[in-house]
């Protein structure tokens, strides 16, 4: 018997792991659903000022540019991801069901493999597919509006823009390349801190990745802004040396891959 | 079948849960893993599973090192820890998942031990109680057919039918190649169904010998008035209970219980008589 991989045993752990779970799983992307579908229809409804009565007159104004979009998908993207992967292991936190995953007759790798399956690519990939299907309803329908002549006036003050664009068709490369490194990132952190921390695991990773958040960004910010207060910046931001692309994505992916390899290291070592 | 060497566990720096453990368990015995709270029973058992690793020394478990936790040495050894908390799932579906993971798995067996047990095989576990729980668990476990089995307080949360039919499941559950070990502070529950004894205290093995081994030293006896060569006693409402060198070689009933007390509070008296293979302070193997 192979001890590090063996591929019936890990069709046998992801099946387990999918008829075991798969209640929570839906009911997540039923919450997720739910929780899209009213951010839209409140953002829409109030926070563009949608009111039938005044179309006539063309209130209208920011209705056609869904600017709220990147604002709720980022929200909902930190909540849904961190809650899907932080609750990955949460049978380790108590020893009756630590013992039986423990001592489940599977190795480490075949563990983590299926943790990355389905508590980071399935939940990357959910949260994707359920985004694009609830953008798709709401464009859709505004479409039909804008396509029976209610939303003529719409023409006159939606400033340059096309119209009703899918989430898809308005992302740019970079706007995607942000959500996918903060897919990640959160997903295989969130997935470290549910085996590394025995209790309170998604508070206590919420907390830990906020003050790693703040170390990484705000102190060496403030440290700088300190550093040359007094002086005046001549820095042309337009011809800035940026990161080159290929450099930042192996960054990134070197990582993740950090981040799994530390969460196959506290499986391997967990003791009960 | 295991061999543990000059063992230790501390779970913090000045924290030993044991120390220096030196301990030899065969395969076709059932082991009764005796001590008070605090003992060490649960982290010795855990230890063999591989659930916490040892500080120091070296265990040897079919062959393995448990800490390293290989799929074909946990294919092959089971623990029944103390609290029991199953996937909220139907009995059968919880067996169709998991018992595949176990090569040598007996469905039948199972099954036919849920109906000793009298658990429903077509409930759900949450319907359960925990004794049923329990009885399910314990059920899995002798169904895998794994050589080692390790119970923590098996008969905890046990009704007293269900007691008498664990102890009967469990004797005929046993081969040549398996060996089971049951940690328990509930004495009377492993009357006439343990072999071996271990005994565990102030974090070290106190005693490890064979029931055949004490009850050949020792006669155990209800008397009506305390003698000169009683090692330890105990009155109650029938009588003395007592523990009395067995010069004669009589074939009396062992009072697990009452050998556990004495062997804690009348150390000296009594490991003086176990003449044969006992092991003391951990200097020899049983």
């Amino acid at each position: 018997m192979n001890n590090t991989f063996n591929a019936n045993r890990f069709c046998l752990l992801l099946k387990r792991q999918w008829l075991e779970y798969r209640k929570v799983y839906l009911s997540s992307v039923a919450i997720l659903f739910g929780s899209l579908f009213m951010l839209y229809a409140f953002s829409i409804l109030i926070n563009n000022q949608f009111r039938f009565g005044q179309m006539e007159q063309g209130y209208l104004t920011y209705f056609s540019r869904l600017n709220f979009r990147n604002m709720i998908l980022m929200m909902t993207l930190l909540i849904f991801l961190s809650f899907f992967a932080g609750q990955h292991f949460n049978r380790y936190s108590k020893t009756a069901t630590a013992i039986q995953e423990l001592t489940l007759p599977v190795s480490a790798l075949e563990k983590i493999m299926v943790a990355v399956l389905t508590a980071v690519l399935l939940g990357i990939v959910t949260y994707v597919i359920v985004c694009l299907t609830v953008d798709a309803l709401f464009v859709s329908i505004l479409r039909k509006f804008y396509d029976n002549g209610l939303m003529r006036e719409l023409r006159m003050v939606k400033d340059g823009n096309e119209g009703f664009r899918y989430i898809g068709q308005q992302m740019r490369y970079k706007e995607c390349t942000v959500f996918a490194v903060m897919g990640f990132t959160l997903s295989s952190v969130f997935l470290l801190g549910s085996i590394y921390f025995k209790k309170l695991s998604y508070l206590k990773t919420a907390f830990a990745a906020v003050l790693l958040f703040m170390f990484i960004t705000i102190i060496p910010g403030t440290i700088t802004g300190l550093w040359y207060q007094d002086q005046v910046s001549v820095t042309d931001y337009a011809h800035q040396p940026t990161i080159p692309t290929a450099v930042f994505t192996v960054l990134t992916v070197l990582m993740i891959l950090s981040i799994w390899a530390a969460t196959y290291y506290r499986l391997k070592e967990k003791e009960v | 079948m295991i061999t543990i060497q000059k063992a230790s566990y501390a779970y913090r720096a000045n924290q030993t849960v044991l120390e220096d453990v030196n301990l030899r368990f065969q395969s076709g015995h059932i082991y009764g893993l005796l001590g008070e709270n605090g003992a060490g029973k649960t982290t010795l058992l855990k230890s063999l599973a591989g659930l916490v690793f040892p500080k120091s020394g070296t265990i040897d478990v079919l062959g393995y090192q448990p800490h390293r936790r290989r799929p074909d040495f946990l294919a092959d050894t089971f623990m029944i820890p103390e609290d029991v908390e199953l996937p909220d799932l139907l009995i059968e579906r919880y067996v169709a998942l998991y018992a595949c993971f176990y090569p040598k798995f007996d469905l039948e067996l199972f099954f036919w031990l849920l109906e000793t047990f009298e658990v429903p095989r077509a409930a759900r576990m949450e319907q359960l109680s925990f004794g049923q729980r329990k009885k399910v668990l314990i059920a899995f476990g002798l169904a895998t057919k794994t050589r080692l089995i390790l119970m923590d307080e098996p008969t905890n949360g046990l009704d007293i039918p269900s007691k008498s039919q664990f102890r009967k499941v469990m004797a005929s559950e046993l081969t040549e190649e398996r060996c089971f070990i049951i940690s328990t502070h509930q004495v009377r529950d492993l009357d006439q169904l343990i072999d071996q004894l271990v005994i565990l205290a102030k974090q070290r093995v106190l005693l490890a010998a064979s029931i055949a081994e004490i009850s050949q030293s020792l006669a155990f006896k209800v008397i009506p008035r305390a003698v000169p060569e009683v090692l330890y006693m105990e009155e109650t409402i029938q009588g003395i209970h007592a523990i009395l060198p067995n010069k004669q070689q009589e074939d009396t009933k062992m009072d697990m219980e009452l050998f556990f007390k004495g062997i804690l509070l009348a150390k000296d008296q009594l490991i003086s008589l176990l003449h044969t293979n006992q092991t003391i302070n951990d200097e020899q193997y049983i």
